[in-house]
């Protein structure tokens, strides 16, 4: 296999709560690599820790209350990037990694055009000229599909709906040409029809773009159509890592059987309201309070004593090259526990 | 000053810390009470204004002096701070310490009661304009613009000129009547849109008069904004009587307001600086103290910030 | 567009109307007459019931107000009684001084509040910031007038250069609204940074100063403008005490005078410019949120 173009090691970013009294673990040592060209979809719940890990690798967490952990490791292209001097950092930024952000309604600044928002990365890093910027994000509004993009470029943001704002965020985010496109559930906050647009579009510029698509999502579905891999995330870890129809064909992780039980599908009325899933029972809990041993075993149906005590390990499920397919779950070396069991729902 | 005096002066500072602590331990389990004193501010604000309020309180016992009693007008007249005058004489030989504590109680009560009055009168304005709506809403708040349209120390130095020998309580009457537009608008706001809420539509359509339910909807949510609108409010009085009085028309001249203080001391500053000085200095820390709490108010009630 | 321009006239000139008349009730309501009176000017009672009958002060109220708007109405303010002149000129005289020393102040204000709010909320509750604050809460909370006890210059007074006498008192002015305006701001930056498109402008690989002075502070000076139409008045207006404290001769310190000598004419003028520079200041605040908030600027057209 070639060099991950991202690669990302014991991930640890932690928050000190409001009054100094607990921290909250929301990222506790999540490992995992992103190729070049790839998409990797990254699953999981609302609150385990998808945005925290995005922000984490462009240094985007808000510090205090939050920091990263020394020890964790992002390295992108060579580099780490958590020891990078800030100009370098920038330099990357918005260049060669960028991010479309979870809320398309407050991530556009109120008082500037589009068009100039649009445009600023590229002034800034490939100082582009006003009127070279202009016909840039034209260019842009037009590649993400924006009719009218020669007007669309003066109109300011409150002028658009959700839908083209999330588009109009997509076309800051590709005005460099980044090798890496962090995607934080581009599609959450908008309504179904138009979410089905976004996932095409992005697509589309992948295909003629070439870059690597970090999805996030709580959505399984959302990645089974997109997504080469998948990251399964729980309570701030991976719990489950494996190519996307492995994933589908073979889930090991309890939580991944839970989030493929609540997968809407087109012969079944939707069980799942947005970002909770009512396939598995319970709630996670809050990222300062995780609980001991597996951290997914107050809520697991085969959870057993050795689950309550000892945290398993990422462990390898054997499915072609070692790393593979990678499951962080006690079933995997006792089998026979899976069986005794009913499933879920 | 005798000892009784230092002693009592010692026991006020004394309650005033216990005051903080008393608050500090009471709000403490509260999310806003923890807020509140995370400023760095907070406590020594409120610890400042704990200690004027005993010490005005307790006048009599911290002083050596009446505020009016001229000690030895040949010989102790513009007298620097000492150990018997603490804060030194004034140019008729009266001890500064004794003025700067009774007017304490002038200049903390007028900002008090004045502040409570443009309160009342915002609250019952603003309620009934929001609660009535149509042209009684229409007509209170085209008399808000004109109130705010009105300069406020230029109407009431032409009110205190004009109609000579106001009394006191006059006078404070009319600082408050002068100071309750913001407020009004305030609370006529949130009248509005408690209105709009579901639970008074379903309160009314259980047969509870509605009257009744949007007040005790509003108070509650208009509270924060009004407590902290009221501690910056009484900051400004204080101030507004200050000058008032500096350019004499405020506080009758032998009483020992704090702005009547700094006046008399104005032409004396070359000669005895203490006079104007420790008034001053009176005013500002008390009004930074309101600022203060006002501001660790805001962040403490701040109902955005309750879920965190 | 052009009907709300009608109606915010329309409802401008009312609130003047009604500031000038309630002025006018006070003053006429009033005991006393414009001599006489201790601070007052000394006249003779034969001259004072001269100047009582040529004023017109001994008919009814209700025919001195009519009478009093009807001159409004074709722009003559009256004629002054302590001053010996038309009230029109006595404002034109004190009018540029004050405007002089409100525009300085203003000035010095904005900008030295802006960039103190901006640097403190760079620097959040590190060492800069808590210690400007509390400065500037100190500054805040002093009588304005007692700031200017403090460097004890009555000397200036002997200095007859128009700069340099402006200087203290702009300066005063100045600082001290600084003070409150760099409180505002502060706390205006520090709400933007919170918010979801600063971290997009970072996310963009933006210098830390482009984010805050480019992206952060063009929304943080939106809620600036309703202070700024709050400060304009009332320094146009003439701060009455700076003004008085210096022996600035502005529109303040014309009114305090007036009032005390129960100069009636003037009296009302003051106030008939006060309501203006208030109105005037709402006016400006709204047209300066049209231009700076596109959200506004695309309603009101
Ligand atoms: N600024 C912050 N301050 C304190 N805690 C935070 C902060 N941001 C995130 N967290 C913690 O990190 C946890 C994970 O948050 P994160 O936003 O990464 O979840 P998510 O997986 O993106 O969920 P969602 O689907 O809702 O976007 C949260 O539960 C919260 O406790
Ligand atoms: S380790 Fe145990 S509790 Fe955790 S997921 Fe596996 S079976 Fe369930
Ligand atoms: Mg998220």
């Amino acid at each position: 296999m070639t060099e991950p173009l991202l690669r990302v090691r014991d991930l640890k970013t932690y928050f000190v709560t409001e009054h100094g009294s607990g921290t909250a673990r929301a990222v506790d040592g999540v490992s995992f690599d992103l190729h070049a060209g790839e998409t990797l979809g990254l699953v999981g719940e609302s609150g385990c820790g998808k945005t925290v890990t995005s922000l984490s690798v462009l240094r985007l967490i808000p510090e205090p209350p939050g920091h990263i952990r020394p020890g964790s490791f992002i390295e992108f292209a060579g580099r780490n990037l958590l020891t990078l001097a800030p100009r370098e950092l920038r330099a990357i930024r918005g260049n060669q990694i960028a991010m479309i952000f979870q809320e398309p309604m407050t991530s556009l600044n109120p008082v500037f055009t589009v068009g100039y928002q649009i445009a600023e990365a590229a002034i800034v890093h490939q100082r582009l000229s006003r009127r070279a910027a202009r016909t840039r994000a034209i260019e842009m509004l037009k590649l993400v599909g924006i009719p009218d993009p020669a007007q669309g470029v003066d109109h300011y943001p409150h002028q658009m709906s959700g839908g083209m704002r999330q588009r109009v965020m997509i076309a800051m985010a590709l005005v460099c040409h980044p090798k890496v496109l962090i995607a934080d559930e581009p599609t959450t906050a908008l309504d179904v029809t138009i979410q089905a647009q976004i996932l095409e579009l992005l697509e589309r510029l992948q295909a003629e773009l070439g870059m690597a698509i970090m999805l996030i999502t709580h959505d399984l579905g959302v990645v089974a159509g997109s997504a080469d891999r998948v990251v399964v995330m729980y309570a701030g870890q991976v719990v489950e890592q494996a190519p996307t129809p492995e994933l589908f064909a073979r889930p090991l992780h309890p939580y991944t059987e839970g989030l493929l039980a609540s997968v809407p599908r087109l012969d079944a009325p939707p069980a799942r309201a947005r970002g909770r899933l009512h396939g598995i029972p319970g709630q996670v809990p809050a990222a300062s309070d995780w609980p001991g041993g597996c951290r997914f075993h107050p809520r697991c149906p085969y959870a057993w004593d050795r689950c309550r005590d000892e945290e398993p390990p990422l462990l390898d499920a054997g499915a072609g090259e070692p790393g593979t397919h990678t499951v962080r779950c006690w079933l995997l070396t006792e089998p026979q526990r899976r069986t005794a069991r009913a499933p879920l729902p | 000053m005798n000892v009784w005096n230092w002693l009592a002066v010692g026991g006020a500072a004394v309650l005033a810390l216990v005051v903080v602590a008393e608050i500090r331990r009471r709000t403490g389990a509260r999310a806003s009470g923890r807020r509140f004193f995370r400023h760095p501010t907070a406590a020594p604000a409120v610890f400042v204004l704990a200690f004027f309020v005993t010490v005005a309180l307790a006048a009599p016992l911290v002083t050596p002096y009446q505020p009016y009693f001229q000690i030895d007008i040949a010989r102790l007249a513009n007298h620097p701070p000492s150990t018997q005058n603490p804060l030194g004489t004034d140019p008729l030989s009266r001890d500064v310490w004794s003025r700067l504590v009774y007017g304490a109680r002038i200049s903390l009560g007028i900002g008090a009661i004045a502040m409570l009055v443009a309160v009342t009168t915002g609250v019952v304005v603003g309620g009934v304009a929001g609660y009535f709506r149509r042209w009684v809403d229409a007509t209170l708040m085209r008399l808000v613009d004109v109130g705010l349209a009105m300069p406020r120390m230029f109407m009431l130095l032409m009110v205190v000129a004009l109609w000579e020998h106001v009394p006191l309580a006059v006078l404070v009457l009319l600082i408050g009547l002068t100071g309750w537009f913001g407020t009004s608008r305030l609370v006529r706001a949130e009248v509005l849109s408690v209105r709009e809420r579901e639970f008074v539509a379903a309160a009314r359509a259980l047969g509870a008069e509605p009257g009744r339910v949007i007040f005790r909807h509003v108070l509650p949510n208009a509270a924060a904004p009004i407590i902290v609108s009221a501690a910056l409010g009484i900051g400004n009085v204080m101030l507004l009587e200050a000058g008032l009085s500096f350019l004499g028309l405020g506080v009758p001249s032998p009483a020992p307001s704090w702005g009547n203080m700094i006046a008399d001391g104005f032409p004396k500053m070359a000669v005895a600086p203490w006079c104007a000085t420790f008034p001053g200095l009176a005013i500002s820390l008390v009004v930074m103290a309101l600022n203060a709490v006002g501001d660790a108010l805001r962040d403490a009630l701040d109902p955005r910030k309750e879920t965190a | 567009m052009a009907a709300w321009l009608v109606r915010r006239l329309a409802a401008s000139i009312a609130i003047v109307w009604a500031v000038v008349t309630l002025t006018f009730l006070i003053v006429h309501l009033a005991h006393g007459s414009p001599c006489g009176q201790p601070d007052g000017l000394p006249v003779s009672p034969a001259i004072c019931a001269d100047l009582t009958r040529r004023f017109g002060l001994d008919k009814p109220i209700s025919t001195q107000y009519y009478k009093y708007l009807g001159a409004l109405l074709h722009g003559d303010l009256g004629w002054s009684i302590a001053l010996q002149r038309p009230v029109a000129a006595a404002l034109a005289e004190a009018l540029p001084n004050t405007f002089a020393l409100a525009l300085t102040a203003l000035i010095l204000d904005f900008a030295l509040g802006v960039a103190l709010g901006v640097y403190q909320a760079a620097r959040e509750r590190r060492f800069g910031d808590i210690a400007l604050g509390n400065v500037a809460l100190f500054v805040n909370s002093m009588p304005t007038f007692w700031l200017v006890l403090c460097p004890q210059v009555h000397a200036f007074s002997c200095v007859a250069d128009f700069a340099w006498h402006l200087t203290l008192p702009a300066l005063t002015l100045g600082l001290v609204g600084a003070a409150g305006t760099a409180r505002y701001q502060r706390a205006a930056m520090l709400e933007v940074v919170r918010q979801d498109f600063v971290r997009t402008a970072r996310a963009k690989g933006l210098r830390e100063r482009r984010v805050l002075l480019r992206h952060a502070l063009r929304n943080a000076l939106l809620p600036l403008i309703t202070l700024f139409g709050l400060t304009f008045p009332f320094l146009l207006t003439g701060a009455v005490l700076v003004e008085t404290v210096f022996a600035w001769p502005g529109m303040g310190r014309l009114a305090v005078t007036a009032i005390l000598q129960r100069d009636y004419p003037i009296v009302t003028a003051a106030a008939l410019v006060a309501s203006v520079m208030v109105v005037l200041g709402n006016l400006l605040a709204d047209a300066l949120y049209g231009v700076a908030d596109p959200r506004i600027r695309v309603r009101a057209t």
